[in-house]
C-alpha cells in the first residue's frame, strides 16, 4: 500500500542536506549544522519506515471521530 | 469565503494567504508557533524564489536565457526537479513537468489571481508534451532543452509542505501539520490528526483522521478554473494532449507517506479517469462528476450524515 516511489534514499539523503540549508536560511541553525543534519536523516529515514509500517499496524487515513477539523484537504 | 477560512486559527495554528491558496500550520506545542511561522516564510519564499512560473528573477525562468546548455543549479531547484521527474516516472509520463508551455498557452501564464477568467478564445493546438525524459538532471547540472519550459507548480507545492513539516519537527521538536491549500503534510508521531476532505460548501465533505506522519494531498477539476472563448478550462493537463483533462473526477483525494507522492498519486489519477480507481493502492477518495464518492485502499466509508 505504501510503497515508496525509485530514488527514495537518494531523495532522502537531498532532503537533509535541504534541511541544513533551509535551517541556515530561516536562522535556525549556525555551529553545530552537521549535527542537526545527521539528526534530520535520521528522522527522515525513520518517518519513511514508519510510513511503511504503519500500515500493517494502525491506518495511514481512518474514519473521523466527531473532532473539529484541524485541516481541510481541497483541490488547489 | 472558503472552509478554509472557517477553520479555528487559535495559540496552536496560523494561517496567510500564498500562491492563490492558503497556508495552514498547527503545532501540538503553542510555543513552537512563531518558530514554525518564520520556517515556513523562509521555506516558502525560498522555493517561490527557486521555481515559480510567474517571476522572471525565478531561478527555473532565468534558465530560459541559457536553453539546451548545462547549467548549475540551486540544492533547492535540484531537489524540486527531482522529485518533478520521479513523479513523472513512478507514473509513466501520467503526470509531466514538462507541460510549462501548453498551459501558458491556455492561458494560465500569470498568478492565478491576476488572470482575466473569461477571456477570448485561443486556438487549440492538440500535442504531446515534450516529455520528461529530455530533461537532463546529474546532481546539481541541469539541461533543458530549447523550446521546453517546466511547470513545477504542483510538485513544488507538495514538497515545500513536505520540507516545512520536516523542518519544524526537525528545529522545535513539536508534531506539526503543514497544510498548502489541499496539499497536507505531518511530521513527528503524537495523535491523529483530524482533516475535513472537501473541494467547497457544495461538494461532499468527510472528516478523516491522518495518522501523525502521514500525508494528504487532493487535486481537482473544479477549482483554478478559467474561460477563454466560453470554453472552461482547469489547470490540470493530460500531456498527451496538453489539454485539461476530461472532469471525470471532481476531486481525488490520497494520503500517502509524504506530500509529494500524495499529489503525485491525485494529479495522475485526474489523468487517468475512470481506470484511476484500480490503479491506486493507497487510500484514496474518489468524488465523481455527478458527485457520488467512491473509496479504496482503506479509505475510510463516507459518513453520510457528513
Amino acid at each position: 500500500m505504501n510503497q515508496q516511489t525509485p530514488g527514495g534514499r537518494e531523495r532522502g539523503l537531498r532532503r537533509a542536506g535541504l534541511i541544513t540549508a533551509m535551517l541556515a536560511v530561516a536562522g535556525v541553525v549556525g555551529s553545530g549544522m552537521v549535527a542537526v543534519v545527521a539528526h534530520a536523516d535520521t528522522v527522515a529515514k525513520s518517518t519513511s519506515t514508519a510510513g511503511s509500517t504503519s500500515t500493517t499496524t494502525t491506518p495511514s487515513v481512518s474514519a473521523g471521530s466527531g473532532a473539529a477539523p484541524q485541516a481541510q484537504s481541497a483541490g488547489s | 469565503m472558503s472552509i478554509l477560512d472557517l477553520l479555528p486559527v487559535g495559540q496552536d495554528s496560523a494561517q496567510w494567504p500564498i500562491w492563490s491558496t492558503t497556508a495552514r500550520v498547527v503545532v501540538r506545542d503553542p510555543a513552537a508557533l512563531p518558530a514554525a511561522c518564520r520556517i515556513m516564510d523562509a521555506v516558502l519564499s525560498a522555493v517561490d524564489a527557486a521555481c515559480s512560473r510567474f517571476r522572471p528573477d525565478s531561478e527555473l525562468r532565468k534558465l530560459e536565457l541559457t536553453p539546451g546548455r548545462p547549467t548549475e543549479i540551486s540544492p533547492l531547484l535540484a531537489a524540486l526537479i527531482d522529485a518533478a521527474l520521479t513523479a513523472a516516472e513512478w507514473t509513466g509520463g501520467d503526470v509531466d513537468p514538462t507541460i510549462g508551455i501548453a498551459m501558458s498557452s491556455l492561458g494560465y501564464d500569470r498568478d492565478l489571481a491576476l488572470i482575466d477568467v473569461d477571456g477570448a478564445a485561443l486556438p487549440v493546438t492538440v500535442g504531446r508534451a515534450p516529455g520528461w525524459h529530455q530533461i537532463r538532471l546529474h546532481g546539481e547540472e541541469l539541461t533543458i532543452p530549447a523550446g521546453v519550459r517546466l511547470d513545477l507548480g504542483a510538485v513544488g507545492k507538495a514538497f515545500a509542505a513536505d520540507l516545512c513539516a520536516t523542518l519544524i519537527h526537525t528545529s522545535c521538536g513539536t508534531d506539526v501539520l503543514v497544510s498548502l491549500g489541499g496539499d497536507i503534510a505531518t511530521a513527528g508521531s503524537g495523535p491523529d490528526w483530524h482533516v475535513l476532505v472537501s473541494d467547497g460548501p457544495d461538494e461532499p465533505s468527510c472528516t478523516v483522521r491522518l495518522a501523525a506522519g502521514m500525508a494528504m494531498a487532493t487535486s481537482s477539476t473544479i477549482s483554478r478554473q478559467w474561460r477563454r472563448g466560453g470554453r472552461l478550462l482547469h489547470h490540470v493537463l493530460d500531456p498527451r494532449t496538453c489539454q485539461p483533462v476530461d472532469p471525470v473526477w471532481r476531486t481525488v483525494s490520497v494520503a500517502a507517506p509524504s506530500c509529494v507522492d500524495a499529489n503525485t498519486e491525485s494529479t495522475a489519477a485526474l489523468v487517468r479517469g475512470l481506470s484511476a480507481p484500480a490503479r491506486l493502492d493507497r487510500p484514496a477518495r474518489f468524488v465523481a462528476a455527478d458527485g457520488s464518492v467512491r473509496t479504496v485502499g482503506g479509505w475510510p466509508a463516507e459518513d453520510l450524515g457528513s
